[in-house]
């Protein structure tokens, strides 16, 4: 029972967040869209194409994944072999999801450990994009941010797989 | 230990990992780390978590794939499904069978437009599942003839799996959708003539729909306008050389977002809902993408796939044979197992004894991705029958997989086909504008 509490508390801030940056990058995807199709317009009609179009559209891919992860994984869209362990009894399954997804949510933050050290490579390199000018290294906490939220999204699946345990 | 055993230790250790219901990325991503760090050392592997990850998302070649997913989702909104449907349907519909003729027809039209098999069966299993309830036609043809159909969403370009398939091995993906045109209409055509062969030798299975004068037919024609401009402004875009991939898959949601408007469907909801599903795949193929990237840096250290083809090469077999295995081996493995990850598990072993062994690398993605079709729809995992299952509630998921069973045969024809004659892929491509 204790376990249910944690996993709801902790669900109860993760998802909201991941829902609010999902959101986000739909508004992102949006824009990318409209921004190549100005650039190619542009180009090919008026010989004029969009300054920074392609360095833009790489950050705008970014952010659109980076912030669709942890969502995605609230929303189970993140392939998984279901076959195997649909042969087993749902106490099984339990077991199973409990480790896999801890072993999971612990490689999601060595990730964000690992990009963060990275990002700070950069910011002290003062690394810069070709066209524009503009800083790399907040796009690097980009990733840390959306694999840390993934962590933790990892981790409510890590805790209802405990309650679930308790349940059968 | 020398590098091949531990990959070979690794790859074991991730099929475990998969069989245990891991995320696919994840796993992939965790194996080939722990593997990097084994037969390198820990910081490199440390370093590479960290870097590959910012690499892919800022990869301008792969703005494609959200691109052409949300072309699919827009398409999906547009109402273009239905008018294709009614189309074919007026045209055919009266023939023995004709309205699952329809459906594959009206299937091969969505295909065109999107790049997602599952897209296409579940657009077309609410157009054209009622109709072939009203007229009676047999549940395990009517759900089967839709499963069936909709895998042509991945071989008719735009085609999600081509794309992959091009960033995995790094070959161009305007000249394998080019190369999907052929095959796409040769396999649309296979299945018609199953259809119509069924229905030929036991009529009850798909009594002949409502005739219609030939001015009703020519008159529907106007319908289809939306779906040809949109094929031929991106994938002759394509074809001719005018736009680049990134440039056609942004040229393409744009323009199915305005035959949205143009058609009165879009509502907030539909532009939301388009916007969500396409984050929520892009994240679900970039998760894949980036666990499959790792795991490869980890293969290329331990020399399997150098080995292999060495291998497959020295072993003095015929190389119609070793393919012969290979596919064998997919049709299997996709009983299981979801095409996409199958695909990232096995390109970078497979991959370079194909071409080792001479055969062409467009031709062999045009291969997979037939197989890749095949399965969409064999039990146990069959994804396309799931689709079909949750629309066509009434009908037990083994009567669909029944109706599915006479499609797989125009679809091995098919492979043999292209064997056989490897041109049927090949020719277009060979024309296609620089």
């Amino acid at each position: 029972m204790e376990s249910t509490g944690k996993s709801r508390i902790l669900e109860g801030w993760v998802y909201p967040i991941s829902r609010m940056m999902s959101k986000g990058a739909s508004v992102v995807l949006f824009l990318m869209m409209l921004l190549t199709v100005s650039d190619v317009v542009g180009r090919k009609l008026f010989s004029h194409s969009v300054m920074g179009a392609v360095e833009l559209s790489e950050f705008m891919l970014l952010i659109l994944i980076f912030f669709s992860l942890a969502h995605g994984e609230a929303k189970n869209a993140h392939v998984k072999v279901d076959f195997v362990m649909g042969l087993f009894s749902p106490r099984v399954r339990a077991v199973v999801d409990m480790v896999t997804q801890f072993i999971g949510c612990l490689l999601c933050g060595l990730i964000t450990w690992s990009s963060l050290v990275y990002a700070g490579k950069m910011r002290a390199a003062g690394e810069v994009s070709q066209d524009l000018w503009l800083p790399k290294y907040p796009f690097v906490y980009v990733v840390a941010l959306g694999c840390g939220i993934l962590a933790l999204a990892l981790l409510v699946k890590f805790f209802s797989a405990i309650a679930r345990m308790g349940e059968s | 230990m020398n590098p091949v055993t531990i990959g070979v230790l690794g790859i074991l250790l991730l099929f475990l990992f998969l069989a245990l219901r891991m995320q696919i990325g994840l796993g992939m991503a965790l194996v080939g780390f722990l593997g990097f760090a084994v037969l390198v050392s820990l910081k490199p592997a440390f370093i590479l978590v960290g870097m590959e990850p910012y690499k892919i998302g800022t990869n301008y070649g792969l703005t494609v794939i959200p691109l052409f997913i949300l072309m699919g989702q827009f398409a999906s909104y547009s109402n273009m499904g239905r008018e294709i449907y009614g189309t074919v349907y007026r045209w055919i519909g009266s023939l023995p069978g004709g309205l699952a003729m329809a459906t594959i027809g009206a299937c091969g039209g969505f295909a065109a437009i999107s790049g997602s098999s599952l897209a296409a069966a579940a657009t077309m299993g609410m157009v054209a599942l009622p109709e072939m309830k009203r007229f009676k036609y047999d549940d395990a043809l009517a759900t089967g003839c839709i499963a069936a159909g909709g895998t042509l969403g991945i071989l008719i370009p735009p085609s999600t799996v081509m794309i992959i398939y091009g960033i995995l091995t790094q070959q161009p993906i305007a000249t394998l959708f080019v190369a999907g045109v052929i095959p796409g209409a040769l396999l649309m055509g296979l299945f018609i003539m199953t259809i119509f062969f069924m229905a030929k030798s036991r009529p009850e299975l798909g009594p002949p729909g409502p005739k219609f004068t030939i001015r009703e037919k020519i008159h529907s024609l106007k319908d289809t306008w939306s779906i040809f401009s949109l094929f031929l402004l991106v994938i002759g875009g394509l074809y001719t050389g005018w736009f680049t991939p990134t440039e056609a898959a942004a040229v393409g949601a744009f323009g199915a977002f305005v035959i949205t408007i143009l058609k009165k469907k879009l509502t907030w909801e539909n532009l939301t809902d388009s916007l969500a599903q396409t984050a929520s795949t892009t994240a679900m193929v970039f998760l894949i993408l980036i666990g499959a990237h790792v795991f490869g840096y980890f293969l290329t250290v331990t020399y399997i796939p150098d080995q292999l083809s060495v291998l497959a090469t020295e072993a003095g077999l015929n190389r119609y044979v070793v393919f012969g295995m290979l596919v064998l081996a997919y049709v299997v493995l996709g009983c299981f197992m979801e095409g996409l990850a199958m695909m990232v598990l096995t390109i970078p072993i497979v991959f370079p004894m194909v071409i080792n062994m001479g055969f062409d690398p467009i031709w062999f993605g045009i291969i997979l991705t037939l197989v890749m079709e095949m399965s969409l729809i064999t039990p146990p995992v069959g994804i396309n029958v799931f689709i079909i299952s949750g629309i066509a509630k009434d009908v037990p998921m083994y009567t669909i997989f029944r109706g599915v069973i006479p499609f797989w045969f125009p679809m091995l024809v098919c492979i043999i086909l292209l064997c056989v004659f490897p041109q049927i892929a090949l020719w277009l491509p060979a024309t296609m504008g620089r």
